[in-house]
């Protein structure tokens, strides 16, 4: 009697028992991770960039495959003065641009390789912009009298023209807005007869403020393009 | 008192007759995935896990779209436990399991993330993103930067540049095994090509002017960019040394951020030609822009195209920034939240984007585009920026 009155009593308790819990199975398919990354392998040594085979940076005397030596600048003429005034001793030259939307192509990197930064030449030159302009107002226009000047003076001077954004766009857009901003400049050079292989233009975007801060007086001192002077190491 | 064996063992046999059955995982008898509605949190409990493994997982399954709640308020209970191997299961208020896995061979992130991915999948039939990587850039005090690759919970994290310069718009090749991107290592704006696994980089561009903003195609064979050689900011497209540069944009105003669609056939980017930025698309191989109608913002950047190809996400500023996505052929245009620069998780359904605090740093955060929640990607050095999600 004791025996099967146990025997239930056991039954009964493992079937509760296994009621409560739940069956807990042991998972029969284990998933290994192999090959967990944990680390970018190679990461240590980025490599200084190699140029490729066939060179972006192309040397000076290499002709552009689609373009007449001498990239496509009309012959200069002596202007025909209206009055007897004796022709100027540097006649005016215009270029021609070299993209049907009115831009100038740049020259290679190569061809201001080597040669000295003057910041200081033309820091009351910097042109200031409206936001999200890239127009050269009228009233800055003025300013780049000087560049022209000293460009017109010493042909051996080149010129960097830097565009800069207020912190007020997204990044990509301002680098190409800053961009924008310099070949405005460079186009009011050119302009005034300023050859277009002796400018070239870089954008900082918003990387380069020229002041920190958040309110409108900072971001209009941003909002610029710098001219830099270039001259030859000797 | 005493049994004999024979008794004994009848009464165990007995015993386990009784137990119900499992089901296996292949069809939960609850579809969670068909009752729940997109738009709403999965409400789920998590129980048995401790230390890196329970928070690796709340983590992976809040920003999946589950809302951790107490066992009675769940749709499906997450257990199991953690030790030299990760036990889990899944199951319903019925006790059904709907998954039954165990994970070992990696470290107690990496097999809660292998979980949390198969915990997705069983919930929503989708695939997840736990064990995804993004790469962004972090800018030091006088915005020079580096680029870094992490876990897409910002764990991890990695730097894989070192050259104290000026760096921006990292662009993932397929694969992660490489990276392109626009560095000033050089003194001007170039973009290189990165080889993560190498570590050899070559040059891409550097012509006069600016190159800028790298997007490599999907098939990893080509890359879009941002070229100002010609005297305007336009696209182009070359190969991935450079080589076949190929002009698409003849602007008047200069493009900006180029996208590819994942079928490698488009090419999204922004134009000022019209005044404000606005969206067009182009075929990648050359042919008339079109212009993507954006219902609803005044103007579009920073535009990228989601995997599965049906929407684009992009950044519009009026007052501070925000979040939006458009159909991909363009449309009405649904803000989603406060931010900057997104870029899309293969599963189409996530986005990572980069916080602006005025005066503050920037930071990287998590958006689930069909319930808005937003979760911040925990990286312990400021000034993050600029990520983008491998794929």
């Amino acid at each position: 009697m004791n025996r099967s009155l146990f025997l239930k009593f056991a039954v009964l308790t493992l079937l509760s028992a296994v009621a409560v819990t739940g069956c807990k199975k042991t998972p029969k398919n284990v998933t290994p991770i192999y090959g967990a990354r944990t680390s970018v392998a190679g990461v240590g040594n980025p490599t200084d960039p190699t140029l490729p085979q066939t060179g972006t940076t192309t040397p000076p005397t290499r002709t552009p495959p689609n373009l007449e030596p001498g990239g496509g600048l009309p012959p200069t003429t002596p202007i025909r003065p209206e009055t007897f005034n004796p022709p100027p001793s540097n006649p005016p030259t215009t270029f021609t641009p070299t993209t049907p939307e009115g831009g100038f192509r740049s020259a290679d990197l190569g061809e201001f390789e080597g040669m000295l930064m003057d910041r200081e030449a033309l820091r009351s030159s910097t042109v200031y912009f409206d936001y999200d302009k890239s127009i050269v107002k009228a009233t800055e226009v003025g300013k780049l009298q000087e560049a022209v000047k000293a460009l017109k003076a010493n042909p051996k001077l080149k010129l960097l023209v830097e565009g800069h954004c207020d912190e007020r766009g997204t990044e990509e857009y301002n680098r190409a807005l800053g961009e924008r901003r310099a070949l405005s400049v460079r186009a009011q050079l050119i302009k005034s007869g300023i050859a277009p292989t002796r400018v070239r233009t870089l954008s900082y975007g918003e990387d380069k403020p020229a002041e920190l801060g958040h309110t409108e007086a900072a971001w209009a001192k941003n909002r610029r393009s710098e001219l830099v002077l270039l001259k030859p190491k000797n | 008192m005493n049994l004999n064996r024979r008794q004994f063992s009848a009464a165990l046999l007995t015993a386990a007759a009784a137990v119900p059955p499992s089901t296996p995982a292949a069809e939960p008898p609850l579809t969670v995935y068909k009752t729940v509605d997109p738009s709403k949190l999965i409400p789920i409990a998590i129980t048995g896990f401790t230390g890196e493994v329970l928070s690796t997982l709340r983590f992976d399954l809040e920003v999946a779209g589950c809302a951790v709640v107490s066992a009675d308020q769940a749709v499906a209970l997450v257990h199991g436990t953690n030790g030299a191997r990760l036990e889990g299961f899944v199951s319903d208020r019925a006790k059904n399991y709907l998954l039954t896995k165990g994970y070992a061979g990696a470290g107690a992130r990496q097999l809660a993330h292998a979980f949390a991915d198969d915990v997705v999948f069983t919930l929503t039939r989708a695939r997840g993103i736990a064990q995804t990587r993004v790469a962004f850039k972090s800018k030091a005090a006088n915005n020079t930067g580096e680029i870094f690759v992490a876990d897409y919970d910002g764990h991890n994290a990695v730097a894989v540049t070192r050259d104290g310069a000026i760096i921006a718009a990292p662009s993932w090749g397929p694969g992660s095994q490489w990276l392109a991107y626009t560095s000033y290592k050089l003194n001007n704006p170039d973009i290189f090509s990165h080889n993560l696994v190498t570590g050899e980089r070559h040059i891409v561009a550097r012509y006069g002017g600016s190159n800028m903003s790298p997007a490599v195609a999907p098939g990893g064979r080509l890359v879009a960019m941002i070229l100002s050689k010609d005297g305007k900011p336009d696209l182009y497209v070359a190969d991935i040394h450079g080589r076949g540069l190929q002009q698409l944009t003849r602007s008047r105003e200069g493009v900006s951020s180029p996208c590819w669609s994942p079928d490698g056939q488009w090419i999204c980017y922004v134009s000022n030609d019209e005044g404000p930025a606005l969206l067009y698309r182009i075929p990648a191989n050359g042919g008339a822009p079109q212009r993507l109608r954006t219902t609803g913002v005044f103007n579009a950047t920073e535009p990228d195209w989601s995997p599965d190809g049906k929407n684009i996400a992009f950044t519009t500023q009026g007052g501070g920034f925000d979040i939006c996505v458009v159909p991909a052929g363009g449309g009405e245009v649904q803000r989603l939240c406060a931010g900057q620069d997104p870029t899309w998780a293969p599963n189409s359904r996530t986005l990572m984007f980069c916080k602006r605090g005025r005066g503050g740093p920037l930071s990287l955060s998590l958006l689930d585009v069909p319930t808005k929640r937003v979760k911040d990607v925990p990286l312990n050095f400021g000034n993050c920026s600029q990520p983008t999600w491998a794929r």
